[in-house]
């Protein structure tokens, strides 16, 4: 199943539980559920392709009428296990990020040197991340400290200090500087 | 004016019924549906406007309103159709399902309306 909470959003309309609820007992076609539920046949088959978008019903062409039946593999699932797809989609989101701060890494460092500071923020946010991982995370700099570490990655060791600021990687004080955490970081 | 009068009368009334089964629908959670009506009585809406429109315009003239007002049954429509073309090609049932909807209603006023000003021919 591709989305859970297209899942959710579609369980939660009462016709449609109702054609699910007469699905459930036997497969039926969109005239036959019209008459059942007094629900115009237009009305019926929008809610029937909705339920299919979302995987919970499939549809299979007879004679003359396309029958509609559960899809019993998702409703034999455990609710957990629906919330799990979630994870999963979380998790290939989590790679896919992953993937593309290597890409950055790769295209503006070379030899453990930065190449050139990018211009897009984002970009530029990824290398200043690399670069702060060289600081240790309780340790207090001077502002000379800072620029020998920051000079072995670039010379503009200015600009990448006062980004570092800008970022809210790290804090100054009195000309001391700490890193910050990642989550002390968020703005 | 008279015949005017009563098919305002009669959107009206279709309107208040629309909103009622909106409402309906919606504390019954049938919320697609209840959109549905919404959408419904947003096209009655638009063709009660209409009328005021085309009375200021025709000058209270009854013939030079019902010369005037059909054209909004051809013009209005005009973007939905184009919309439910783009939604057909584009295998959007739910665009498709809202434009249609929009469609159909409009026919319906022009029933009434038809049948309101004595133009029905049947």
């Amino acid at each position: 199943m591709s989305n859970t909470i297209e899942v959710f959003k579609c369980l939660s309309d009462k016709s449609r539980l109702n054609i699910l609820n007469l699905l459930i007992k036997k497969p039926m076609y969109v005239e036959l559920i019209s008459k059942s539920l007094k629900l115009a046949a237009s009305t019926v088959s929008f809610h029937l392709k909705k339920l299919e978008k979302a995987g919970l019903v499939r549809s299979e062409k007879d004679q003359y009428y396309t029958m509609y039946y559960v899809n019993e593999s998702v409703f034999n699932q455990k609710l957990i296990e629906l919330i799990l797809v979630e994870n999963k989609d979380s998790k290939s989101q989590e790679k896919r990020q992953d993937e593309y701060h290597q890409k950055v890494l790769d295209a503006f460092f070379e030899n453990n040197k930065i190449k050139q500071i990018p211009v897009q923020r984002k970009k530029r946010i990824i290398i200043l991340k690399e670069i702060a991982k060289s600081f240790e995370l309780s340790k207090k700099y001077t502002e000379n400290e800072v620029n020998e570490i920051i000079l072995k990655f670039h010379d503009d060791y200015c600009f990448i200090r006062r980004e570092f600021i800008m970022e809210k990687l790290f804090v100054r004080d009195n000309g001391i500087y700490q890193k910050l955490t990642f989550e002390d970081s968020k703005e | 004016m008279e015949k005017i009068e009563k098919y305002k009368k009669a959107l009206v009334k279709i309107r208040e019924n629309t909103s009622l089964k909106k409402e309906e629908l919606y504390a019954d959670s049938k919320y697609d549906e209840s959109k549905f009506e919404k959408i419904k009585e947003n096209v009655i809406d638009i063709y009660l406007r209409m009328i005021n429109v085309t009375i200021k315009q025709s000058n209270q003239n009854v013939d030079k309103f019902i010369e005037l007002y059909p054209k909004f049954f051809e013009k209005i429509p005009k973007n939905w159709k184009t919309s439910l073309d783009e939604a057909k090609k584009n295998n959007d049932f739910e665009n498709v399902f809202i434009e249609e909807i929009k469609i159909e209603t409009m026919e319906k006023i022009k029933r009434v309306f038809e049948n309101s000003l004595g133009l029905n021919n049947e």
